[in-house]
């Protein structure tokens, strides 16, 4: 292993990571959008045509390769008449896959919270959205944070994938540096560090958050003890 | 789900949309768009600062010089796909050393040959292979979607040998290198130009010609939708230019090392 050059070799690896990451934020994001509330409408649901709809949808998303995912954007797509860029394909491929999941874990997170705290809030005559909005969500969104910064990692790994359409992601800017160089495990070496150093920052960020949100909801407890 | 069958179907059978001819287009827009995969030195690779560059490029500049003005945009895509990406309208043609096959021949047409593409047999130094028929019992690869894993095949039969197991495939030269240094596989077949510039690379391979009377001498040529035919006619005729006036030979030289003008038809690979 040739450590002086893959230290040479990170400036080439640079544009690489910086788009993994613009795609990855950029594809989260999104995703959160759309499957957060989705997953809420869910648990909210009984198993009208709607519900059925979205299991059918996450039954897709999990039944079927990320790259059969991948490919059918690329392919599928512009038979439809949709034309994008590679970088908007990765991104609705991502997206996709993504939203399935998070769907789930929204689904999960709601449910969790214990049945009778809805019925009580509307025997107190709280409406369903002021019982959402004040007694689950509060409850319910911390209890997401640790499977969405699962899914985030997930996600981040995922995103490699997107090399085949030949999107200069970090994985296809490593492999450009390969079929130049033949420095093979060097590159699989840098690549996975610099992959790490992500989900480490995206981690981080989540565990932030999950300590923040418990501060929160701990002193908000304590509050409403001193008022009884 | 019968609906969504339907329509799935209804949309792969639709045809490729009518637009006006590719040539025209490539003119019009003064840029001429091709398929490749920037993994295949000398043919297409990175340099340090990531731009595409290798003899396909040179010789792609040099028919867009030719066809007036037109500048070439090398198009960086997934190998194993590349003629699906080709009908998807990714790009106008593929110029990405690709071999002419028969197989291929059934999804696109062909140019004249613009390079030889003669496969050759990478070893390790101390592996005593010299020829394909000291390959009985060893452990052998190719590029997956290559001829070469067909001619492996032949190459068995004619010796009387058999290999240890079936072909591995892989999806670039650049992973099947590391395989064999990893002592995954004894053999790599491949084209003999990419296997030499990796072979001045790395000390402990050695490149063998690969050669049968089971199979047909090999080209490099670019590849067109089958309905582009007037570009194909067009590109043909630089072609022809380029290897009289020399310019394909000094190409040749510049990329690798020696000229093959010489051994190359004017006449596109059709097989029949």
């Amino acid at each position: 292993m040739d450590l002086g050059f893959i230290v040479e070799a990170m400036p080439r690896l640079w544009p690489g990571l910086i788009l993994t990451i613009k795609l990855c934020l950029t594809a989260l994001v999104i995703a959160m959008a759309i499957g957060l509330p989705l997953g809420v409408l869910r648990a909210e649901l009984g198993n009208g045509i709607t519900g059925r709809a979205l299991d059918s949808y996450v039954f897709l998303v999990r039944g079927t390769p990320i790259l059969v995912q991948i490919y059918a954007a690329h392919f599928l797509l512009p038979m439809a008449g949709i034309k994008l860029d590679p970088f908007w394909v990765g991104i609705v491929a991502l997206v996709f896959n993504s939203a399935g999941y998070q769907i789930e874990i929204a689904r999960g997170a709601f449910i969790s919270v214990d049945h009778g705290q809805g019925d009580g809030a509307a025997a107190l005559g709280l409406t369903r959205w002021a019982t959402l909005r004040f007694v689950i969500f509060p409850q319910a969104v911390p209890r997401m944070l640790p499977p969405l910064a699962n899914e985030a990692s997930h996600l981040v790994k995922a995103s490699s994938v997107l090399s085949v359409l030949a999107i200069f992601e970090l994985h296809k800017a490593a492999n450009a540096i390969i079929s130049q160089s033949f420095k093979f495990l060097e590159m699989l070496a840098a690549q996975a560090v610099l992959y790490l150093a992500f989900v480490l920052a995206l981690t981080q960020l989540a565990g932030f958050l999950e300590r923040r949100m418990h501060r929160r909801s701990g002193a908000s407890m304590t509050a409403d003890l001193s008022i009884r | 789900m019968r609906v969504l069958v339907a329509t799935l179907c209804a949309l792969l059978a639709l045809p490729g949309v009518a637009t006006s001819s590719t040539l025209d287009h490539i003119k019009s827009e003064g840029k001429m768009t091709f398929g490749l995969e920037a993994q295949y030195k000398p043919f297409e690779f990175r340099d340090e600062n990531n731009e595409i560059i290798g003899y396909d490029i040179d010789v792609a500049t040099e028919i867009g010089k030719r066809l007036g003005d037109v500048a070439p945009d090398p198009i960086d895509t997934n190998w194993s796909t590349v003629i699906q990406s080709l009908y998807n309208g990714d790009f106008d043609l593929i110029l990405g050393g690709m071999t002419a096959t028969a197989e291929r021949y059934k999804r696109v047409n062909f140019s004249y040959p613009y390079m030889d593409a003669s496969s050759g047999l990478l070893v390790k130094k101390d592996s005593g292979i010299t020829s394909p028929a000291d390959l009985a019992g060893k452990s052998v690869g190719a590029g997956a979607g290559t001829p070469q894993i067909k001619q492996l095949e032949l190459a068995a039969e004619e010796n009387g040998i058999s290999y240890n197991g079936a072909t591995k495939t892989y999806d670039a030269d650049t992973v099947a290198y590391a395989a064999m240094n990893a002592g995954r596989i004894d053999a790599y077949a491949s084209t003999l130009v990419s296997l030499l510039a990796y072979a001045q690379t790395d000390d402990s391979v050695t490149v063998i010609p690969f050669t049968s009377n089971k199979w047909d001498a090999e080209y490099t040529a670019m590849a067109f939708r089958k309905e582009d035919e007037d570009l194909q006619g067009a590109i043909n005729e630089i072609i022809v230019e380029m290897k009289d006036d020399g310019t394909l030979a000094a190409l040749q030289e510049k990329w690798f090392g020696q000229s093959f003008v010489d051994i190359l038809p004017n006449k596109a690979p059709t097989f029949e």
